[in-house]
């Protein structure tokens, strides 16, 4: 409504469009291809025979390319496609620089994730998780990620507003962060300027606090801080009401970015890390429930006058779902970082537990929140092919996440409990195959809730493409049948 | 074309450079795959950006040509 | 009176104060883990791989053996009792990367070595089922049919001493020799052992020393290099 104002009122500006759409069919595409390695590799951990004995499907080279396409290349390109999408409308600027930039940074970016996924597959890795590139795949990330800042900032600074929204606070300090992340964790140096492997200028206990600094801060900044970007701008678009909280959105911003650069030590609880390093971590971790809460609270109230929107609305039901798995999320996360928590839930299935309610349940659900909502608006539909199809999608994936998580958390637990158990003679109870044993049934419960999460994906796809196929609503608006093209068009 | 194609496109160009001299170069297999992968993004980067600026091109032409007969007729 | 309006109408001042609120935490909780004495406790025994266990080293990160294998013990009594001494920042000193891990899905391999012996080891690898039948692992005999790459062996030393590791000129001019003899049981080990205390040698093909050969001589050291029987508390102290 305020948006027809203002057209109205003002000249219009051409947005770049296209290259959003490229991201957003991008960030489709690898969701899928994510889905289906998650569910591969599951398999592979229920029944071993599956690697097949084939060095290039074994599980220790599969992983990292799941957990890439799902961090880096699904939400990834979700991040570009709707932080490209909010900066420019919340500025009234087209994206700075050339189009043909944009379009680089588009295939850049692709090709940084296909030469990643190839370089595990066939045995490159630096061996620290989530940042598995070897050094001449990192500079090519570091240049693409440079002319993103470069394009973001500078749409931030043509911008036509006075004022810079909220949602762009939260994707410059992803943005940011992730360079200061990346450039840190990833010094190494490699034994030649023509051969793929390097070592990392780390070693031992330091290497792990940097690395879990970096781990951390990717889930704290490019899998929440990135997101909530997404939250501050789809939620109240969606709900169709103002941010609950400006002054709760200023608080939240500034705790939440402090805090969380100071959690990584929590995943090295009982270690060789000193423990004033340890203590810091926890301390911080705790800390950081509040902030993550106060985000929760203010995306949550803002649809506070349209609940009744949920009932209508299904996509608007993965954003605010994907909001309350956040605030359970960041309820876990800070209760696992708990010293004594962490040496029952540490090394068990209950952390992958933990990771997939987060991933699945909230950065999963709001960039589909997202994607529902831009993809009529950038290919100017009037709205999505089926509504239907969004609550099959949401109620299929929402069980896949339960299924997922609860076996997790049963699965965890169990392992955590039998390494500890010990019997009337004070010896172990449990050998450590006894706890492979046990855990079985829940590891196939487990990629059931994988593949029900993937089926999902699958409708979410088929769906938008029928809307994408759909007339487009220009032409509905001129009275005109499909196909018919305007004069000089 | 404009003088943002002309620097990205230069650029892009410049990179594929690159990955031919890592290629040819190359210790191992994966700089090898990498530096030739490169060459090929590159080329196929840039062939895209000409045909984008061809097809602009020829519509700016065509505008031209209806605008002038207008203006005539 | 400060507003926060300045900052948001102020893109460039809205960044650096990003970055400086990020930087923070990570000053202080790295930055004394390089300036502290005692972060890597002073303990006896810790060497440099030798260049076998240093190849079969990145073969393990190669393969991500560390997304199911930790090699790290924590201060609880019972991993102590299931895996032995908890684990030393020293241990892994010369560890790049290191390799502690975050998840078990198999046990920790922290103190792995001489646990087991080299043949258990390359039946286990080839077809783990066969030994442990519960194993979710994977079969690894593609490895026993590798050659092992070694013709950059020598980089890899030197790009190790110059981050710090003290390889000296003896151990880059013997690489290769060593990596040959290490992997040849036969061989007489004793110029390996001089250089690389508790190196253990595996049964390779001679002058053809594999993949798996490389691995299992890694394996086989891990968490053999510090003897706990003469340390005392206060050598353990951070």
């Amino acid at each position: 409504m305020a948006d027809a104002v203002l057209a109205t009122a003002r000249p219009v500006i051409s947005y770049n469009e296209e290259v959003i759409k490229k991201f957003t069919i991008a960030a489709m595409f690898w969701a899928v291809v994510a889905f289906s390695l998650g569910v591969y590799i599951a398999t592979e951990l229920s029944w071993p025979e599956f690697n097949l004995g084939l060095s290039f499907l074994n599980f220790g080279r599969l992983r990292p390319v799941h957990t890439s396409a799902a961090v880096f290349a699904f939400g990834g390109n979700a991040l570009f496609a709707t932080s490209f999408f909010v900066v420019q409308r919340t500025c009234r600027a087209r994206l700075a620089g050339p189009d043909a930039l944009h379009d680089f940074i588009f295939w850049g970016y692709q090709f940084f994730i296909v030469m990643a996924a190839s370089s595990y597959v066939m045995g490159f890795s630096r061996g620290q998780e989530y940042s598995e590139p070897e050094w001449h795949i990192t500079v090519w990330l570091v240049l693409i990620w440079v002319l993103y800042a470069g394009v973001f900032i500078g749409t931030l600074l043509k911008r036509a507003e006075p004022h810079i929204y909220v949602a762009n606070w939260f994707y410059l300090a992803f943005i940011l962060t992730v360079a200061v992340l990346v450039l840190v964790n990833n010094a190494a140096v490699p034994i030649s300027p023509f051969a793929a492997k390097s070592y990392v200028v780390y070693s031992g206990v330091q290497n792990a606090m940097v690395q879990w600094w970096y781990g951390h801060n990717a889930v704290g900044f490019f899998l929440t801080a990135g997101f909530l970007g997404m939250m501050y701008y789809f939620v109240p678009k969606q709900a169709g009401r103002p941010v609950y909280s400006y002054r709760l959105s200023v608080v939240h911003f500034w705790s939440l970015i402090f805090l969380y650069m100071w959690a990584g030590p929590h995943h090295l609880h009982y270690t060789s890390l000193p423990d004033w390093t340890q203590t810091l971590g926890m301390a911080f971790s705790i800390m950081l429930w509040m902030p993550s809460w106060g985000g929760m609270i203010n995306g949550l109230m803002t649809l506070s006058g349209a609940w009744d929107k949920l009932r209508t609305d299904p996509a608007l039901r993965f954003s605010v779902t994907a909001v309350g798995f956040y605030g359970m999320s960041t309820f876990e996360g800070p209760m696992m970082a708990i010293r004594q928590v962490n040496s029952l839930s540490h090394y068990t299935d209950w952390t992958v537990g933990h990771v997939h309610s987060g991933a699945l349940g909230w950065v999963a659900f709001v960039s589909f929140g997202a994607i529902y909502y831009m993809v009529p608006a950038l290919w100017k539909r009037s709205g999505l092919y089926s509504t239907r199809l969004v609550a099959w999608h949401y109620w299929i994936a929402t069980l896949g996440i339960v299924f997922y998580i609860s076996a997790m958390w049963v699965a965890g637990i169990m392992q955590g409990l039998m390494w500890r158990a010990y019997d009337k003679f004070g010896f172990l109870q449990y050998s450590f195959a006894e706890s492979v044993n046990a855990v079985h049934p829940y590891y196939v419960i487990r990629m059931l809730g994988g593949v029900m999460f993937l089926t999902g994906g699958l409708i979410m796809c088929y769906n938008l493409i029928r809307t994408v196929r759909s007339p487009s609503t220009e032409l509905r608006a001129a009275g005109l049948p499909a196909g018919v093209v305007l004069a000089g068009e | 074309m404009n003088v943002g194609d002309i620097v990205v496109g230069v650029f892009v160009a410049l990179l594929g450079l690159v990955g031919l001299v890592l290629a040819a170069r190359a210790l191992d297999q994966e700089i090898y795959v990498f530096g030739l992968s490169l060459v090929a993004f590159a080329g196929a980067f840039n062939w895209g950006l000409a045909l984008k600026v061809i097809r602009r091109m020829e519509a700016a032409r065509a505008d031209a040509a209806l605008a002038g007969d207008g203006g005539r007729g | 009176m400060f507003s926060h309006e300045t900052i948001e109408k102020n893109a460039l001042l809205l960044l650096v104060l990003t970055l400086i609120v990020i930087a923070i935490g990570g000053i202080v909780e790295i930055v004394p883990l390089f300036t502290i004495e005692t972060t890597v406790e002073h303990v006896k025994g810790v060497r440099p791989y030798s260049p076998l266990e240093m190849a079969g080293r990145n073969i393990y990160v190669r393969e991500g053996c560390y997304v199911c294998h930790s090699q790290q013990i924590r201060t609880l009594k019972d991993e102590v009792e299931r895996y032995g001494h908890y684990s030393l920042a020293a241990e892994s000193m010369y560890d790049r990367p290191f390799q502690w891990g975050s998840k078990r899905i198999g046990p920790d391999l922290a103190r792995v070595g001489g646990r087991y012996s080299n043949d258990w080891h390359y039946g286990h690898l080839h077809h783990p089922q066969a030994l442990v039948p519960e194993s979710l692992m994977p079969r690894y005999a593609f490895l026993a049919e590798t050659r092992l790459d070694y013709s950059l062996i020598e980089k890899h030393l030197t790009t190790q001493r110059f981050l710090g590791v003290p390889y000296t000129d003896e151990d880059i001019t013997n690489a290769r020799d060593d990596l040959l003899i290490q992997a040849n049981v036969q061989a007489d080990q004793e110029g390996v052992l001089k250089r690389y205390p508790k190196a253990v040698a595996v049964p390779g093909r001679p002058g053809f020393p594999t993949e798996m050969d490389a691995l299992v001589a890694y394996l086989q050291v891990l968490g053999t290099m510090v003897d706990f029987a003469d340390l005392g508390v206060e050598k353990l102290q951070q």
